[in-house]
């Protein structure tokens, strides 16, 4: 028990410093005791939070884009909004361990019954009201260092620039573990809790950057910058990620449903898939600029529709290739999980071949189908980046120009945005997977 | 009627290397005849051909020689979608559809052949019934159910369209032993009002004695011997055969014996004058009217008695142990005391 929940904690904390994914993810296993904070991940997480930005440099500011430059800590950079934050912190503190006292002192009280609800409500209050001053300190934090930039700023050259320095990356990211430790006090609500605080810190940061209040931070300004370039190369680089993972589901999920059933369909199909997933990734591409590059200057057909050993072509092709094995093998498993008492009842009362597909397998593969196109489209979103190598354009374009330019607020931009479009297909595919899953009442664990 | 005649059939066998082997010879000139209205077993240990010759009949097999005949009509004439529609079908493995409720998968074959709402969901609720589950489930979904529940909505289901024939594939095979035992009692009470052509697959001997009109012994892709199960309890006729039925088949027989009709009553034995006396036997209870030869004897034992007082159709009789060893005898040919209708 204290091991998994130790686990779990790792994991939590994992995810909070990678900081794109802090608040959904597995239930908590402390839900089943006493519902109470999780202090094992508060109290490191709330000593990271103001220890990374008491001691370490919260902002950077740089004469210019590229060039090193002096660091500043929040404190210094912003005072009102820094004694703000740190009223916050000590105010979810002072209720959190409040809360997880009273969640212990009752369980030990439990055997006598006294007044159980009105405890658990009050104890929920409590963590309800630590939560609501955790879930927008994430937001807080920009905020103050959107102030503080504004204010060093002021004083210097127009290009200067003022980038987040390690002790906002460690505090971002210790604030976004935050409603993590706390959720578990609201028992079966704890992922409803998360969602809620994950949406508040995206609101409120979304409403600070309307209201220009981050304007100042060099990410900030690269966005400015970049504006059109960038608004036309996430919907290439979403293109990039869809259509050939589209294409690949329309290929690869027939030739996954006839592997399912013979073995001399399954060894080729599964040659090829595995082949096109193992190859690396640069060498993939390689292998395709040449093939490519003749096509499009010999065949006059790939030659109207634009294929040449760069551009669109090697990048959708490889992005296609890569799409197959997750979709193939996701559609093999599916129908391989059909009840062969079903099939052959189906069979036996006398539906036709057509009938048996779409009535019976195909929703019972369905929930396997939909996990494969998930996890082949939250690959591709990643892997499209790979586009900007052989000059097709997307994030990865502008990612890669930052890497020329050592412009690492550019490089971030880009990175966002591809974290951005994964984990937003992600959640959106998961979501209809569920609710197939839900449906069919067989796909609960279909593999990926 | 169902009949087989001449029927070969053979299945590739998987070699070695994925090269078909030699041909593994499934039924091996099986000729038979299975009466309309009657319940007939198909007998036999595992690899005998049993589950091939039923799964002839609805052509989900084809036979490699030979024919088939379903009311007299060449079973390769009928077109394999309707024939199917209009046979039922059960099996061990139930094969409810996960996705659809259960009103849904009784409901499959009626909605096949086009019936209207009103008319399925009162063939639903009936079926309901028959198979004695309460109307809530309806709305349930298979996962939901216990193998017993399940296996009830299979048979159900398999009766859906009303089919004349019904095929069941072992299909208690897969329960405990009290749900199955509690299944073909109410199985065998559902038929025994339906009248359905019966053919059921089965490699459990109490299960074939106590729902068979008529046993088909079936061995290495052959027919070995058919015929009722007192005739066969009366004549084995085959080494194989008394061994395969063995010592046991005459234990199972007590399980469809009636013990009214097997007990004297005052005035029409030979011991006519002691059955007044005798019939209180010292208060113990006596056995009603439903009671089986097999209960009566797990009685006598548990109760150190060789003989019980039955309450009968004509009245208070006393049923001796003597009654219960020669029964089989007794009862061959004479039909009618059948404890299950």
């Amino acid at each position: 028990m204290s091991r998994g929940k130790e686990g779990d904690t790792a994991a939590a904390e994992a995810r909070a410093a990678s900081g794109a994914e802090a608040t959904a993810g597995a239930p908590s296993t402390a839900e089943a005791r006493a519902p109470a904070p999780d202090l094992r991940l508060l109290l490191p997480a709330a000593a990271l939070f103001s220890g990374a930005l008491a001691f370490l440099p919260a902002l950077e500011l740089r004469p210019n884009r590229v060039s090193a430059g002096a660091k500043a800590g929040l404190a210094a950079a912003a005072p009102a909004m820094t004694a703000a934050l740190a009223a916050a912190l000590g105010l979810v503190l002072v209720l959190a361990l409040a809360s997880a006292y009273a969640a212990r002192v009752g369980a030990s009280r439990a055997g006598r019954g006294r007044n159980g609800a009105a405890r658990r409500s009050a104890e929920r209050r409590r963590a309800g009201a630590a939560l609501f001053f955790a879930a927008p300190l994430p937001a807080l934090l920009l905020a103050g260092l959107g102030a503080g930039a504004t204010s060093r700023l002021a004083g210097m050259a127009q290009g200067a620039r003022a980038s987040l320095g390690a002790g906002a990356w460690l505090g971002l990211a210790a604030a976004l573990a935050l409603p993590s430790a706390l959720a578990p006090a609201f028992g079966a609500g704890a992922p409803k809790a998360r969602r809620l605080a994950a949406l508040t810190a995206a609101a409120t940061a979304a409403i600070l950057a309307a209201a220009g209040l981050l304007d100042d931070l060099s990410l900030a300004r690269e966005f400015v910058a970049r504006r059109a370039s960038f608004g036309a190369e996430f919907p290439r680089h979403l293109a990039y990620a869809l259509f050939p993972t589209l294409a690949a589901f329309v290929v690869a999920a027939p030739l996954g449903r006839a592997a399912a059933r013979s073995r001399d369909w399954e060894r080729p199909v599964f040659l090829v898939a595995n082949a096109a997933q193992v190859i690396p990734t640069l060498a993939l591409l390689g292998f395709l600029v040449a093939p490519l590059a003749a096509l499009g200057r010999d065949v006059p057909f790939f030659r109207a529709l634009g294929v040449r050993g760069v551009g669109w072509a090697p990048a959708s092709l490889a992005l296609f290739l890569y799409a197959l094995l997750p979709v193939a093998a996701n559609a093999r498993a599916g129908f391989r999980m059909v009840d062969p008492a079903a099939s052959d009842a189906a069979n036996g009362m006398g539906m036709g071949a057509a009938g048996r597909f779409f009535r019976v397998e195909l929703p019972l593969a369905s929930p396997a189908l939909v996990a494969g196109l998930r996890t082949a489209l939250a690959q591709n979103m990643g892997n499209a980046v790979l586009a900007g190598l052989v000059g097709g354009g997307g994030l990865g374009g502008i990612l890669f120009l930052g890497l020329s330019q050592a412009a690492a607020d550019l490089i971030l931009l880009a990175a966002l945005g591809v974290a951005a479009a994964a984990y937003g297909t992600d959640r959106l595919l998961a979501a209809a997977e569920r609710a197939l899953a839900r449906r069919t009442a067989a796909g609960a664990g279909a593999p990926c | 009627m169902l009949e087989a005649r001449g029927v070969r059939k053979s299945f590739p066998r998987a070699g070695a290397r994925g090269k078909a082997g030699p041909a593994e010879r499934a039924l091996d000139g099986v000729s038979a005849v299975f009466p309309t209205g009657e319940l007939s077993v198909l007998l036999g240990p595992s690899g005998s051909g049993k589950s091939t010759l039923l799964r002839l009949f609805n052509r989900l097999l084809e036979p490699d020689e030979g024919v088939l005949l379903v009311d007299g009509a060449d079973a390769r004439g009928l077109d394999p979608v309707t024939l199917r529609r209009n046979t039922g079908y059960a099996i061990q493995g139930v094969g409810l559809f996960p996705h659809m409720s259960v009103a849904e998968n009784i409901a499959v074959v009626p909605r096949l052949l086009g019936w209207d709402r009103d008319r399925i969901g009162r063939r639903v609720r009936e079926l309901l019934e028959a198979v004695r589950l309460p109307a809530s489930f309806a709305s349930r979904r298979p996962r939901e159910l216990s193998g017993g529940e399940a296996q009830r909505v299979g048979v159900a289901r398999a009766l859906a369209a009303d089919p004349p024939v019904l095929l069941m594939d072992e299909p208690f095979g897969a329960l405990d032993a009290l749900t199955r035992e509690a299944l073909q009692v109410e199985f065998a009470r559902i038929q025994g009002r339906l009248r359905k052509t019966v053919v059921f697959v089965t490699h459990d001997l109490a299960e074939a004695v106590l729902l068979a009109d008529r046993l088909f012994i079936l061995r290495e892709g052959r027919l070995l011997r058919s015929g009722s199960p007192r005739e066969l309890l009366a004549a084995a006729g085959d080494d194989f055969v008394a061994d395969f039925l063995g010592a046991r088949f005459g234990i199972e027989m007590l399980g469809r014996e009636s013990a009214a009709a097997a007990a004297e009553y005052a005035g029409s034995g030979p011991a006519g004058g002691l059955i007044a006396s005798a019939a209180d036997l010292g208060g113990a209870a006596p056995l009603g009217p439903e009671a089986s030869l097999r209960d009566a004897l797990a009685r006598m034992i548990a109760e150190g008695r060789t003989a019980l007082p039955v309450e009968g159709p004509r009245g208070r009789g006393l049923l001796r142990i003597e009654a219960i060893a020669l029964a089989g005898r007794a009862a061959a040919g004479a039909g009618g005391n059948d404890a299950r209708r």
